[in-house]
């Protein structure tokens, strides 16, 4: 009980305070990798914790035995035990059902989610295959269109297309092969993936404010790594002129999200010194994730393994009489 | 089908250029590929757009003509308003380089750049 109960505050302090905690942070702008991470790291912890917590309910901490006649034995009696009491019995119901409803949500939005992106870019495809210009000696595909832009379609056939009014508005050869830089660092990295989870769990727990923040964060921070990588490439001020010829070319009736757009802060960020993380803060960064990612499986392993010293079969039970008959 | 696709991309881009529905023989003429295809796949793939819905089909005489349901410019508008699609919801179908940014805020970045650029110069 207590342990489903530590793991359930855990996971609500993670589900809520975590994320208005952490949301803009300035350091996940200097190490966007280790940002992503990080994210999907709490995503994850709040997630098994839920699970774990659920699991904590309904199925009470059982002697670990080398013998598996009489380890079934021992959950055996241990169920029976807790499913004795009312109390026990609904709260160990309730534990499965929380257990199963997470996980089978988890299972089905993401399903879903799959399902509906892979139908979205087969169709996007199929007109792009026809209608769409293929230059194999750059690896694109040129749509007739004034209007800048510069997109891929990820997935095992992908594609990346830049429009004739986009590559007018490249003034030079390094600032297109910026774009293709950070287009090729999407596919390296398998960013669509990345983004595909994150909104597959902002659409399953939509009231979970972690997701949805997670879902923002992540979406900014995959852009500003393949920025990275295109300015490692092609430097900070070409990949910048590149963002602006695509992003300022002609402007629609744009709706600004609150305190500037991402395509102004990505552009900001690279016109600024840069100023990478150091080695040490991405280390002890990314020990912290490794920590809330185990914290749940240590609060639960923590009684099991304490429960090894215990005998929960009284005398005269099956199991005691199966091990004193040998 | 996939060996298919080039095909199709050419017998559009035919249709579109001659501006009015043509016959299979008249594509088969306009197709500047080589090897040249047989009449029987050009017939074959002709069908199969029209059954996307890509080609109409109408009867002249005892062949049919077949012209483009909309022009080569609709469709890359669609395309282009799935990937400039303003709203915020994340699609994780593309990745696009860039979204578009309000002309007042673009501006004063290119200012930002351009005095960026002058110092790296200068150094």
């Amino acid at each position: 009980m207590i342990v489903a109960a530590i793991l359930f505050v855990y996971a609500a302090l993670l589900s809520t305070v975590a994320p208005r905690l952490l949301r803009g942070a300035h350091w996940a702008e200097r190490a966007p990798r280790l940002g992503i991470v990080v994210w999907q790291v709490l995503g994850a912890s709040a997630l098994s914790a839920a699970v774990l917590a659920g699991l904590a309910l309904s199925v009470p901490t059982v002697r670990v035995s080398t013998d598996l006649a009489e380890l079934l034995q021992a959950c055996v009696m241990a169920l029976t035990a807790q499913y004795a009491t009312p109390g026990g019995a609904s709260a160990g119901a309730a534990g499965a059902v929380l257990a199963l409803a997470v996980l089978g949500r988890v299972a089905w939005c993401t399903g879903a989610a799959l399902l509906r992106i892979r139908r979205e870019r087969q169709t996007h495809r199929e007109v792009l295959d026809i209608v769409g210009r293929p230059d194999t000696a750059r690896g694109l595909v040129i749509l007739d269109h004034e209007e800048p832009a510069a997109y891929c379609l990820p997935g095992r056939h992908r594609r990346t297309v830049i429009t004739t009014g986009a590559l007018r508005a490249l003034a030079a050869d390094d600032q297109l092969e910026a774009v293709l830089a950070h287009e090729r660092a999407h596919q390296a990295e398998r960013h669509d993936a990345v983004l595909a989870w994150a909104q597959a769990l902002a659409r399953a727990f939509p009231r979970v404010p972690l997701f949805h923040i997670a879902e923002a964060e992540i979406g900014r921070l995959v852009e500003m790594r393949a920025d990275d990588v295109a300015a490692a490439r092609s430097g900070r001020l070409t990949t910048a002129a590149a963002l602006l010829a695509v992003a300022g070319g002609s402007a629609p009736a744009v709706a600004l999200s609150a305190g500037g757009s991402t395509a102004a802060r990505r552009v900001r960020r690279l016109i600024e010194p840069h100023r990478p993380l150091s080695r040490l803060r991405i280390a002890a960064g990314s020990l912290t994730a490794v920590i809330a990612l185990a914290v749940p499986l240590l609060v639960v392993g923590g009684p099991a393994a304490a429960a090894t010293q215990l005998n929960y079969c009284p005398d005269g039970t099956p199991a005691a009489q199966v091990t004193t008959m040998r | 089908m996939a060996q298919f696709g080039e095909l199709e991309a050419a017998i559009m881009d035919a249709v579109w250029a001659a501006g009015k529905p043509l016959r299979v023989r008249e594509v088969l003429e306009r197709l500047s590929r080589d090897p040249e295809p047989a009449y029987n796949t050009v017939h074959t793939v002709t069908e199969i757009l029209h059954r996307k819905g890509w080609l109409s089909k109408e009867k002249d005489g005892r062949a049919f003509r077949y012209g483009a349901t909309r022009s080569r410019e609709d469709y890359v508008a669609g395309l282009m308003g799935e990937a400039l699609a303003v709203a915020e919801n994340r699609t994780a179908t593309l990745a696009r380089f860039v979204q578009q940014m309000p002309h007042g805020e673009a501006e004063e970045l290119h200012r930002l750049l351009d005095q960026a650029v002058a110092r790296e110069a200068s150094k």
